[in-house]
């Protein structure tokens, strides 16, 4: 494994000062399943022994299989779930062990957005409730502060402001997607785990999203993870890409080097199994 | 990998119902087919508006579209699936001689799985969490086979002996990964015999290594069995491997056809061409950026 800026965390850094927004060292999750009829209880491991850097305004691609582990891994950075061992760094605190009350504060500072957008979204409630739910739950503004703001993130991702009263159901899959980016916004995060949140899309939808992504970063210096099984999609939006295999991490490399130099068996697998269509159809057509 | 092989074009003649003479050209005829959605709050969605096209005996129709255009709906009404209560399909769906809008369950149940299969795109949808996949695999054949289960099972084993994964016998879903189970999936679709697979999405969850062992699986299909693909998928790659006629939907409807190879070299619809060049991104990413640019509030 090699990054592209790793250094012993016991020297002292020589070329790169910038600190990483969220750092984690030796992170492992696992958790007990109950075997059907046996009733015996067995130990899966989600993820182990991970290491991983992601720095401001930057965006770190997550590429597996499903089921390698990727978002119970988003779900620990995301302050959802506590990791069973190693250690969380943000902004160069240590949150690993953080209560509740006190991590509360820091949930604002990293968003999740999921893969379906329909399950995510609340149906019963309009576009300016949901938008506004972060808002309520973390207590802040007014009502009418709400409602603008709600205006102004629909039309930062290129919906409506006038759409406010409508309901998720009336919106297509690809604009549910883009309420749910405004809702996670509205708290002003620094990092935006983004899980398969393009999956279910067709084309133009997943270039929309990942574009808007981009346009936000721009505007607002976000950071991003991206997690996905689709190294070549996110290959053009990514600057570092760290790939998972059976709930380990087996390779990170800035995105270039990782294509140039692929190291790991696994990672010159996905990268064999991408030819370019044309190749494919003068294959196939001659 | 197929009890019984798939079905052949003079048993094809033979159950049909048409005179002696004629000739059939197409397995699967689909005629005008509107799908209405009713709903509580919102007015009825047409999701599907008058939709005319063939699969021909041994050929794979690509079917593309933006999401929530259709496709989807129109693989779950041919085969009766939609919520009865929920939605009014009309037109005609012949298949066989047979027309299946107006078929009772019983009958329908017949035709799934044995006549036509259907794979989605989440083999853990498809898959019981608590059964072990030999078992499913035995499930299918016995639900349309007069045989023992014993006998059923011994024909599971065989199929995945076929597929070289005689080991996964055994496994239960959990423990696969998710490109084999939708491998498990695949042959429960095929065990049977089938004339027509629809297959819907049936790369998307998997990652690029997954995708190529499918994709190898699904040619190989096509080559030995002679099967009818109905391929709905948005994955540019798979279409061009498999797709020997492909058509483009958008909003319920049909917006481009031919065979593959024409509209690869030379697509109209922009969005047939953002699909299938996806390559050259340079070409999507200037439909998105105009888009952007021009405050479009894009409508799919």
């Amino acid at each position: 494994m090699s990054t592209g800026n790793h250094h012993s965390l016991n020297s002292t850094p020589v070329l790169n000062t910038v600190q990483p927004l969220i750092h984690a060292e030796g992170l492992g999750k696992q958790y007990f399943r109950r075997q059907s009829f046996s009733g015996r209880r067995l130990l899966v491991q989600a993820f182990e022994n991970v290491n991983l850097r992601i720095f401001p305004a930057k965006t770190l691609a997550l590429i597996g299989e499903s089921g390698a582990g990727k978002s119970a891994l988003g779900r620990c950075l995301a302050f959802l779930e506590r990791p069973t061992r190693g250690n969380i760094w943000f902004e160069g605190r240590n949150v690993t062990e953080l209560k509740k009350n006190d991590l509360f504060p820091l949930r604002r500072r990293v968003q999740l957005v999921f893969q379906d957008p329909t399950s995510a979204l609340n149906p019963q409630m309009t576009a300016e409730e949901i938008i506004a739910e972060p808002l309520t739950i973390q207590r802040e503004g007014t009502r009418s502060e709400w409602r603008e703001q709600a205006v102004q993130l629909l039309e930062q991702v290129g919906l409506p402001g006038s759409w406010l009263r409508k309901r998720p159901l009336e919106f297509s899959g690809g604009q549910r997607q883009r309420l749910a980016i405004a809702r996670a916004l509205a708290l002003e995060p620094m990092l935006l785990i983004a899980d398969e949140a393009w999956s279910g899309l067709d084309l133009l939808n997943q270039e929309l999203i990942l574009k808007l992504f981009a346009r936000l970063q721009a505007a607002r210096a976000l950071t991003y993870l991206y997690i996905s099984h689709d190294l070549q999609l996110l290959s053009r939006y990514s600057d570092q890409v760290a790939v998972m295999y059976h709930g380990q991490i087996v390779e990170q490399k800035e995105t270039a080097d990782l294509f140039a130099h692929p190291e790991h068996p696994y990672t010159r697998d996905l990268l064999a199994a991408m030819p370019p269509i044309e190749s494919i159809y003068r294959e196939r057509f001659g | 990998m197929y009890i019984g092989g798939a079905v052949g074009i003079e048993e094809i003649h033979r159950s049909s119902k048409r005179p002696a003479g004629e000739m059939i050209n197409s397995l699967l005829e689909v005629r005008d087919l509107h799908v209405r959605f009713h709903s509580a709050r919102a007015a009825d969605h047409a999701a599907v508006r008058g939709v005319t096209f063939e699969i021909s005996p041994g050929e794979t129709l690509g079917l593309m579209g933006e999401s929530g255009c259709g496709k989807t709906t129109i693989a779950l009404a041919l085969l009766g699936l939609l919520p009865r209560h929920l939605s009014v399909v009309s037109g005609s769906v012949h298949f066989l001689g047979q027309e299946l809008l107006s078929m009772d369950e019983p009958s329908l149940q017949r035709i799934r799985g044995a006549r036509i299969s259907l794979v989605f795109q989440e083999p853990e949808i498809s898959l019981c969490p608590v059964m072990r996949v030999g078992n499913q695999i035995a499930e299918v054949i016995h639900a349309h086979r007069d045989w023992t289960w014993t006998r059923c099972l011994e024909e599971a084993k065989l199929a995945l002996a076929r597929l070289g994964v005689a080991e996964l016998y055994r496994a239960y879903p959990h423990q696969l990964s998710g490109g084999q189970r939708q491998r498990i999936v695949l042959t429960q679709a095929l065990v049977c015999g089938p004339t027509l697979l629809i297959a819907d999405e049936p790369t998307a969850s998997l990652d690029a290594r997954a995708r190529s062992e499918l994709l190898v699986l699904l040619r190989q299909a096509k080559a030995q069995a002679g099967i009818s693909v109905l391929l709905i998928s948005h994955d540019p790659g798979l279409q061009t491997s498999l797709a020997d006629r492909l058509i483009v939907i958008s909003r319920g409807e049909i917006v481009e056809e031919g065979p593959f190879a024409s509209l690869y070299r030379n697509p109209v619809h922009p969005y047939t061409r953002a699909m299938l060049h996806r390559d050259r991104p340079a070409d999507l990413e200037r439909e998105v950026d105009t888009g952007l640019q021009e405050g479009k509030h894009f409508e799919f």
